[in-house]
């Protein structure tokens, strides 16, 4: 069985394309949200203007050349651009011939959704022979992951999962699992949220201030809500072995992962968070004392913020520096996952913790936490990405720095790994 | 607590299949629901008897469209709106139904604990004693899942009217975490919408998570629901039988769309045999591969397809002549039947192995389509009977297809294929409750080369295009 490398990172984020924007983005502080106006299918009424933190709009021909992008979905294109990123970081080639051993996983809640309302709306509005054939295929929530293996040409595993905001944490564990068992030897893993007419209509119909907030405050005792966030991030995860045969830069090792499911609210939600950081730390043979910091997908929720903020007090108190990156990034929901890892992987690399943006006066009603503001140095040997969902699904990564588990020796001589303070290379 | 968690992923302990610590995974449980039959037995005594399901559709209109037939659950109860849930749409009406009947097929469920009713503040559990709730968890394929939930407001919306209920059917995790929180099902829950290759990749994910020993028993299955806006992007595909399902028919015409669910109850053989439980099948080895091809037509050599069967029957230690049969995901399409016939001869050259498909009778349930065939799969291996394919006269390639009427033989190995938009491909094989296959090829040590496109039969100047 191998071990599980993090080897490169793409990301298309609120703070811009690639891993040194989010980074810089990420040790700078906040932003306020944008507003945005969701364009309405055919026939639909206006949606109200809704404050978010958009995605940026990368050169998709500079990463996917010219062919076959203009049928894509935002969240295809997006995510693609992420998968060929992470390539392209990585070292890795961005095109390979259908190779079985490189595979893809996406987690997302949202894909598809505006092209499914979309041929609906179009036949009731214009006329059935009116819905465009082309727009049917990005109706999936597949369809993200589908084009980033049809572009790249990773042949091997293809998985979407949609299991509310610990999506693209489960994707990436699932992937983990994939490169340990020997079935990949290559996952580009993450995933891609957007925030389009429907997801506003629907979620507007069960919260009229959904959108309305203008600055996240994670675990602030001032929070009202989230600003939702738009992300595609991708993570390439390799296999030891193969990063030592081609010497590859090493980022971060995955060594252990953890997945749970509990009631909505109260103490149920608490328990299924705890049991997958439980399993996470336990898969990786690892103790509480062990982890140096905790990248929590706190977003400024009052439920869920308490939920990790109690699962955090259990564990480490105000012993360990939290982050909660949706401060600066909104809640990428399906996509919070791997914006999460992505963060924590630039801050084992870097040997230095982001601050928590938005986040000014501690919530007395929660556990005291360590919350640093400002980005500071840390010796950071092993970090956990926490996941929970308000309906109760909970994911956990453990990511570790490669010095303190070690890929497996180079049998062809020494090999470069990222050494502490190291700055992150350009996506 | 060792041998209840996940194998470090530090740790070297060899591949998957081989590794000491892997349980072997079985079938404990069965729930379906169809439209020829909800229920296991139901279901299963309509497919013996080459039951076809599809009809004209009345869940929405389709004057105005190229055809208007498909495979809908007829007489199925308006979902209702329940406090604890919201709305509930038909994919997940029928998921509950499907996951209800395999718990208690299974007997971890009885009558008597539904009577009990939820737990304080659905917190569950209310399985009996077995296992413990949080080593119990529920995976489920969808296609779309409950998005059609969305249908109704949306017209609403275009009327000018404001829809009354809050719309729940954005939110794709309610597919599983409906049952979770029904039943009390607090281990892994996972969603995975990877095309009509779904319910294959929930029963192939599912039994890693028990083998690996990160859950004792999930539920494991796909569900999805006739879908207007599916209807309408096959129809603009003109991909869409305008009569008949007729996999690998030199006159097929294309798919039908249908809806329903199935669910398996799988468990570790050790924990089902320790409590005395029936056991259907094993499952005894998966595959996945992509195509990497295109977003609806599926690779003209079946190079996913091919992959993923010899990814499944290597993990199960098997060798292609000792497959009883196939499940094909045969759907009726042009391309589809095309490409999985040059992957079905890629893997099993000349040897004479039966071939159905279950999509003739039903429609194509989309997420759930694998795992229907998959309850088909472990029925056959219990009754030692293959369903027919129906409406299929003058077979177009050399394939030993099951014609006309069931055929009553020996069940011990069946190959269920489902394969999915974007390339994504599926295959699982569950073997005889008493078959004991030999140590399994280690994973990642596979056959999945030498797909090369040897008697290809594509089609010169026909567009594959929405034919999965």
């Amino acid at each position: 069985m191998s071990r599980v490398l993090v080897t490169g990172i793409g990301a298309v984020t609120s703070a811009g394309t690639g891993r040194e924007a989010l980074w810089n983005a990420l040790c700078d502080g906040g932003a306020p949200a944008t507003s945005s106006t969701p364009v309405a299918p055919p026939g639909l009424p206006a949606a109200d203007p809704v404050l978010l933190a958009p995605m940026a709009t990368p050169p998709a021909q500079e990463y996917l050349g010219r062919r076959g992008i203009r049928v894509l979905s935002p969240e295809s294109k997006a995510f693609a651009i992420a998968a060929v990123a992470a390539c392209r970081d990585a070292g890795l080639p961005t095109r390979w011939e259908c190779e079985p051993t490189v595979g893809v996983a996406a987690g997302t809640t949202t894909a598809g959704l505006a092209d499914y309302v979309e041929l609906l709306a179009t036949r009731l509005d214009l006329g059935v022979e009116r819905v465009n054939p082309a727009q049917g295929p990005q109706t999936g929530l597949n369809a993200p992951a589908a084009t980033a293996s049809i572009f790249t040409g990773a042949g091997g595993p293809n998985l979407t999962l949609s299991t509310g905001r610990a999506a693209s944490a489960d994707a990436l564990a699932a992937s983990a699992r994939a490169v340990h068992a020997g079935e990949a030897t290559v996952m580009l893993a993450g995933g891609v949220q957007t925030l389009t007419y429907p997801e506003v209509y629907a979620r507007r119909g069960v919260d009229p201030r959904f959108g309305t907030v203008d600055r996240a405050r994670p675990l602030d005792r001032e929070r009202a809500g989230a600003v939702p966030g738009e992300a595609a991030v991708v993570l390439a995860l390799e296999s030891a072995d193969a990063a030592a045969r081609r010497r590859a830069v090493v980022l971060a090792e995955v060594v252990g992962t953890g997945a749970a499911m509990g009631p909505a609210t109260g103490a149920g939600s608490v328990s299924a968070a705890r049991r997958a950081v439980d399993q996470a730390l336990a898969a990786a043979g690892a103790t509480p004392d062990e982890v140096d910091a905790v990248f929590v997908s706190a977003c400024g929720d009052p439920g869920l913020d308490a939920t990790e903020a109690t699962v955090v007090g259990q564990l480490w108190g105000d012993r360990v520096p939290v982050c909660a990156v949706q401060g600066r990034l909104g809640d990428c929901a399906g996509a919070a996952g791997a914006v999460q890892a992505a963060a924590a992987v630039l801050a084992l690399h870097a040997q230095r913790l982001p601050g928590t943006a938005g986040h000014h006066e501690p919530d007395p009603a929660l556990p005291a936490l360590r919350l640093p503001t400002a980005p500071r140095d840390e010796a950071l040997r092993q970090v956990l990405v926490l996941c929970t969902d308000p309906h109760g699904h909970a994911s956990a990564l453990l990511l570790a720095a490669p010095a303190s588990g070690g890929p497996a020796p180079d049998p062809a001589g020494p090999r470069r790994t990222a050494a502490a303070g190291d700055p992150p290379a350009s996506a | 607590m060792p041998g209840l968690i996940e194998q470090p992923l530090g740790q070297r302990v060899g591949a998957p299949s081989a590794a000491p610590g892997r349980r072997r995974v079985v079938v404990t449980g069965l729930g379906v629901v169809t439209p020829i039959g909800s229920g296991a037995e139901e279901f299963f005594s309509a497919a013996v008897a080459g039951t076809v399901g599809t009809d004209r559709i009345t869940l929405f209109d389709t004057a105005d469209c190229l055809t208007h037939q498909g495979g809908e659950v007829r007489d199925w109860p308006r979902p209702p709106h329940q406090d604890a849930y919201g709305q509930l749409s038909r994919s997940e009406s029928f998921a509950l139904s499907a996951v209800r009947m395999a718990l208690l097929d299974a007997g971890l469920l009885t009558e008597g604990d539904l009577a009990r009713g939820p737990g304080p503040a659905d917190v569950g559990p209310r399985l009996g004693g077995a296992y413990r709730p949080e080593r119990v968890g529920v995976a489920l394929g969808i296609v779309i899942g409950n998005r059609p939930g969305l249908e109704a407001s949306l017209r609403d919306l275009h009327r000018g009217r404001v829809p009354t209920a809050p719309i729940t059917a954005h939110d794709p995790a309610r597919v599983a975490g409906l049952p979770a929180r029904a039943f009390g099902l607090w281990g892994p829950n996972m969603v995975f919408p990877t095309a009509c290759a779904a319910g294959n990749t929930a029963i192939a994910q599912a039994a890693d998570a028990i083998a690996q020993g990160r859950a004792d028993a999930m539920v494991a299955g796909g569900t999805d629901e006739l879908s207007e806006a599916m209807f309408l992007m096959f129809n603009s595909f003109r991909a869409l039988a305008p009569e008949a399902v007729q996999p690998f028919d030199r006159h097929r015409r294309g798919l039908m769309l249908g809806e329903g669910a199935g669910a398996l109850l799988l468990e570790s053989e050790e924990r089902a045999l320790a409590r005395g439980a029936r056991v259907y099948a094993v499952v005894a080895g998966h595959g996945g591969y992509s195509d990497a091809h295109h977003m609806t037509a599926p690779h003209p050599a079946g190079l996913g397809a091919a992959r993923s069967m010899r990814a499944a029957l290597d993990m199960a230690g098997l060798e292609p002549g000792e497959v009883s049969f196939v499940s094909a995901h045969g759907t009726g399409t042009p391309a589809n039947d095309d490409a999985e016939a040059v992957a079905l001869r890629e893997v099993f050259g000349d040897l004479p192995v039966p071939v159905t498909a279950c999509k003739s009778l039903l429609g194509h349930a989309q997420g759930a389509a694998g795992a229907i065939a998959a309850v088909a799969c472990a029925l056959a291996i219990r009754d030692a009977v293959v369903p027919p394919i129906g409406n299929t006269l003058e077979p177009e390639y050399d394939l030993d297809l099951v014609l006309k009427e069931a055929r009553r033989m020996p069940v011990r190995v069946a190959l269920n294929n489902a394969f999915g938009f974007g390339g994504n491909n599926c295959c699982v094989v569950f073997t005889a409750p008493d078959a004991r296959t030999p140590t399994p090829a280690p994973a990642g040590n596979d056959r999945t080369g030498g797909t090369g496109a040897t008697g290809a039969t594509g089609r010169p100047g026909r567009s594959n295009e929405g034919e999965r």
